[in-house]
């Protein structure tokens, strides 16, 4: 490991102008080997570059630009009449693991949609997000040419589906040392279909170049596209220079640079992005933009003249996740983040996520249109969902098709704790003079329909509604659960060295737990074995209540650790610590005054908690609160009568 | 102004085409000759009215003249108020009680006191899942904190309701609309009951009829309205709902003129009167349709000021107070429904001014 010698001086000055904190021993998990202070960490072969030399040496991950693994020089044309692409790609791969890699294996992902017999559309059904999938419009990619750069051809062999391709090398590349190849394909786009594709003039170009599994040492990660799974895939820098008609609006991963026009109509735009897993661009005639600038961050919001309302919602939820997020977990380590609108009959584009670029929509939870009322918070849900992608994805890149959970759940879970705080709890989804909804509201709903599902487990063992539970709903308002256990303070320090220590890392779920228990100082079984492993449910109830006596009781298999409050006659409260491992457990008072009542998780920290209406119990009827409620049940049942029978 | 004119001061004469033997209740009749054919007597003559109000000639005056009359009958107003608070006590004593007996001992109230969250409404419908969850692992895991129960106890009251709504209404209007004919005499309870029992079943039927029609013609309206949103077509929506809205306006319109048509002519026959009624709104809408918007109007403005201006400082918990300001609101709406009863009674005393005619004395 050779450092930077031109770095060094600036290196240590800011060691010793900045403490190292304790976390920074730990090994990088790209560059096992280093050791601190971090840049010089940074193995031969691998681009190193410090681009925070102040941030440096707080954590190890903060020191050293992202690694460049896979990277591509994609030139690419679209057909806007035929919708097609034609591309020539240059990928340079580099061998950072100490294994030789004999082959090569290629996602080809739009032949998912290529027929009605792929693996995609088997196990999805031919309708995505309301999108219906058009046979006659249908996807697919065709490598038309795979050779070793300037040299000889190698031949690409189906390995299942049509949407993995595998290619073996003459010679396998060494450990430490690149190779790159080229890469002819022609390909169709779909009409929108699962993220990708056109309605009209708009494009939204996902999962559109043969792209590399992410070799992990002993083989290479890359499955099929399953319906449920998402991407997995190395970082590196991508340099991708599109041709497309001179009218066309574009947005895409990356800066744009050296945009050219053309005599015949055309226009070539260069978009380059360093430190990414992927690269997804749009274009439209009609894109209009609306910029601001966050923490030195470009922020654009691209949106279509008939959205024209949305572009403050949008920005401003944009901002809020960009200043909020970077607080949390560490700044947005990206120049530009753009925010793409996607036309009404295309919303099987939005809500979708990759590196400096996502997309949105304006379809409500209801299925509505969400119009210009606040009342429904959607848009902002999407906007805040897919921003959140960029720390819990883009630079912290889990494996979305083995633990889906990860990436998905980590971003719901800061979904709900941003749109709550911006929009209140109980009004974050829906907030209408009849019908209120928070976005955990609805998070929990989902959870209580399968409670019990694990929710660590590759994306394809779980159906429709199971992976919305595993993936999202039940990772939220679990790692909810584990904020009120640990508190914010302390979660927020678990998620943001997880983040500072994984950047441009590829973590798994044991490497959460490992820096949830470190930075923690707890043991959290009940946390990752029977919650995330594991099936177990809890319900927290009161069981017996008498004067100088109060037995509390766990239903269920999931100890979470909680707090009971006793209220006495007097008006004085005690608050027990509760580690629930004993499932029922007797506090007793001779010699206070009478117990009034009892609550098991006063506070509602425990979000997975089966029943909060059954966690507390007292002696006596709430007299005050009974009237208030029968006197409201009275009056919405006198307007109803004067509705039906003019009385 | 043809409208203003047409309706002038005029007794209102018997109902010449009403072919119902026996009359209950013939308009004219003295009280001795009624009280020996076993009909109860009218409460006074034309002849010994006090002081004959001036009818009203338009609208507007429709609408003051209906005011004044249901500030002159405080009985009518509080007797409606009355029947429809002991209903509502009637229909929530079951909810009330079983809230008193489950969850009133557990601290949940005192959150569902300040508002039902939206996830006390996610919980309780989801609990029956959860507990099937939970009982492979504890037995007697009894997650129901009885609100389960609660809340059918109120489904059960809502679906009862309409019911309730309808018989009871149908024997008050009848009542109401008799005292309003009779204006100015004084009130008499048992005049009131007559009216009451009297066009109890006529107007039952013409109730079921309103009921029927609104599914016939509202429904379709509004469920396309919500499919149009749901298609994406909002406008097709918006119109919709106001077609659906304007369709209300009229049927509320045409079925309480009958009522109040029927009385006037002491007819039962409701088919009759609903024939009438409907031409009536045809050939001379405008009065009606202004004492509608004028009522209508007053209407939303008290719930402008009870909705936006009242409810969002009031505390919900603080139940008495919640319980008097509701109660005052209640009232003033049935003052104001009871104004356009009593307003669109005074306007059939007018007579046609085209024909020179009471709309009474129409050919059938």
């Amino acid at each position: 490991m050779t450092p930077s010698s031109r770095l060094l001086p600036l290196v240590l000055l800011a060691a010793l102008l900045v403490p190292l904190p304790a976390t920074a021993a730990t090994p990088h998990p790209h560059f096992p080997d280093a050791s601190p202070p971090c840049c010089f960490g940074c193995p031969s072969g691998v681009a190193a570059r410090c681009s925070h030399l102040a941030a440096c040496c707080l954590d190890l991950a903060a020191c050293c630009s992202p690694p460049d693994v896979a990277s591509y020089t994609i030139d690419v044309t679209l057909d806007a009449e035929a919708k097609t692409l034609t591309g020539h790609q240059v990928i340079t791969y580099v061998n950072t693991t100490d294994r030789p890699i004999p082959d090569l294996v290629f996602h080809l992902y739009l032949n998912a949609f290529s027929s009605r017999d792929t693996l995609f559309m088997r196990e999805g059904g031919p309708m995505h997000r309301g999108n219906p999938w058009d046979p006659a419009q249908a996807g697919w990619i065709e490598v038309t040419a795979l050779r070793l750069a300037g040299g000889s051809l190698l031949d690409l062999v189906e390995i299942k589906d049509g949407t993995l391709a595998r290619a073996e090398l003459p010679t396998p590349i060494p450990p430490g040392e690149s190779a790159s190849f080229e890469v002819d394909f022609d390909a169709q786009l779909p009409r929108v279909f699962a993220r990708t594709g056109y309605v009209g003039d708009f494009f939204m170009v996902g999962q559109w170049f043969p792209k590399l599994g992410v070799w992990e040492g002993d083989g290479w990660n890359a499955y099929p596209f399953h319906a449920n799974a998402e991407f997995y895939a190395d970082f590196g820098t991508y340099d991708v220079t599109i041709t497309l008609p001179d009218h066309f609006v574009t947005a895409a991963t990356g800066l744009p640079v050296s945009p050219a026009a053309h005599e015949d109509g055309t226009q070539t735009i260069r978009y380059r992005a360093e430190g990414v897993i992927d690269f997804a661009w749009t274009a439209s005639p009609d894109f209009q933009a609306a910029t601001r600038t966050v923490d030195g961050v470009e922020l654009v919001y691209l949106y279509l003249p008939e959205h024209a309302w949305s572009v403050d919602r949008a920005l401003d939820a944009a901002e809020a996740s960009l200043v909020h997020f970077g607080q949390w977990y560490g700044p947005y380590p990206y120049p530009r983040l753009t925010v793409v609108d996607v036309p009404d009959d295309g919303e099987g584009a939005g809500g979708m996520e990759y590196p400096m670029l996502v997309t949105a929509g304006t379809m409500s939870i209801t299925g509505l249109p969400v119009g210009e009322s606040q009342a429904d918070r959607s848009l902002e849900v999407v906007v805040i969902h897919e921003v959140g992608h960029q720390w819990w994805q883009s630079t912290v890149a889990f494996n979305e098709a083995e633990e889906p959970w990860l990436d998905e759940g980590f971003t719901e879970y800061s979904a709900v704790r941003l749109i709550g705080q911006l929009h209140g709890e109980d009004t974050s989804a829906l907030d209408t003079p009849f019908v209120d909804l928070g976005l955990l509201d609805a998070r929990r709903m989902e959870y209580l329909l399968s409670p019990g599902v694990p929710m660590y487990g590759p994306a394809w063992e779980f159906d429709g509604l199971e992976y919305v539970t595993a993936a999202y709903s039940k990772p939220a308002i679990a790692l909810l659960t584990l904020e009120g256990v640990l508190g914010s303070d302390v979660m927020l320090d678990v998620m943001s060295t997880f983040y500072r220590r994984y950047q441009f890392a590829h973590p798994t779920t044991e490497d959460f737990r490992a820096v949830a228990e470190e930075v923690s100082g707890q043991d959290l079984s009940w946390f990752f074995a029977d919650l995330v492993y594991g099936d177990a449910i809890v319900n927290y109830t009161v069981g017996d209540l008498d004067a100088s006596s109060v037995t509390v009781v766990r239903q269920g298999g999931l100890p979470v650790p909680t707090e009971v409050l006793i209220t006495f006659a007097d008006g004085t409260t005690i608050l027990e610590p509760w580690d629930a491992v004993q499932p029922e457990v007797t506090f007793t008072y001779p010699d206070r005054a009478p117990i009034l009542s009892a609550e098991v998780d006063p506070d509602r920290d425990v979000v997975v908690d089966l029943n909060w209406a059954d966690n507390g119990l007292s002696r006596d009827l709430y007299t005050s609160s009974w009237l208030a409620l029968v006197t409201r049940l009275v009056y919405y049942l006198q307007e109803a009568l004067l509705i039906f029978g003019g009385l | 102004m043809p409208d203003d004119a047409s309706f002038i001061s005029r007794p209102s004469p018997p109902l010449a085409a009403d072919h119902n033997p026996p009359s209950p209740s013939p308009p004219l009749a003295p009280d001795h000759a009624r009280e020996n054919s076993g009909h109860p007597p009218r409460s006074s003559t034309p002849e010994t009215n006090p002081t004959p109000p001036r009818p009203p000639q338009s609208g507007w005056h429709a609408f003051r003249t209906g005011a004044s009359l249901t500030a002159r009958y405080p009985q009518l107003l509080l007797l409606s108020w009355a029947v429809n608070l002991l209903a509502a006590l009637l229909l929530a004593a079951l909810p009330a009680i079983t809230l008193a007996t489950g969850p009133g001992n557990r601290p949940v109230m005192r959150d569902m006191a300040d508002g039902l969250d939206t996830w006390l409404w996610i919980e309780t419908l989801m609990s029956p899942q959860a507990a099937m969850q939970l009982s492979g692992t504890a037995p007697d895991a009894g997650l129901s904190i009885g609100l389960g129960t609660v809340f059918l106890w109120t489904l059960l009251a809502a679906l009862i309701l309409p019911v309730l709504a309808w018989l009871a209404g149908a024997f008050l209007q009848g009542g109401i609309l008799t005292a309003y004919r009779d204006a100015p005499l004084p009130f008499r309870w048992r005049r009131f009951l007559w009216g009451s029992w009297h066009w109890w079943a006529p107007f039952l039927l013409l109730g079921a009829l309103q009921g029927f029609a609104a599914l016939l013609f509202l429904l379709p309206l509004v469920a396309g309205a919500l499919f149009a949103f749901a298609a994406g077509t909002a406008a097709l929506g918006w119109i919709l709902l106001a077609l659906a809205a304007a369709v209300n306006l009229l049927g509320l319109a045409l079925f309480e003129w009958t009522r109040i048509l029927a009385v006037a002519g002491d007819t039962r026959d409701v088919f009759r009167a609903l024939g009438r009624a409907a031409r009536l709104l045809v050939r001379r809408p405008r009065p009606i349709l202004l004492l509608y918007f004028l009522t209508l109007a007053a209407a939303a403005l008290l719930h402008a000021v009870y909705r936006l201006g009242l409810l969002p400082i009031l505390p919900l918990d603080a139940w008495l107070l919640v319980l008097l300001v509701a109660q005052t609101f209640l009232a003033a709406r049935i003052f104001l429904r009871l104004l356009r009863l009593a307003g669109l009674s005074t306007l059939t005393a007018a007579p046609n001014p085209r024909s020179a005619e009471s709309p009474f004395q129409e050919a059938p």
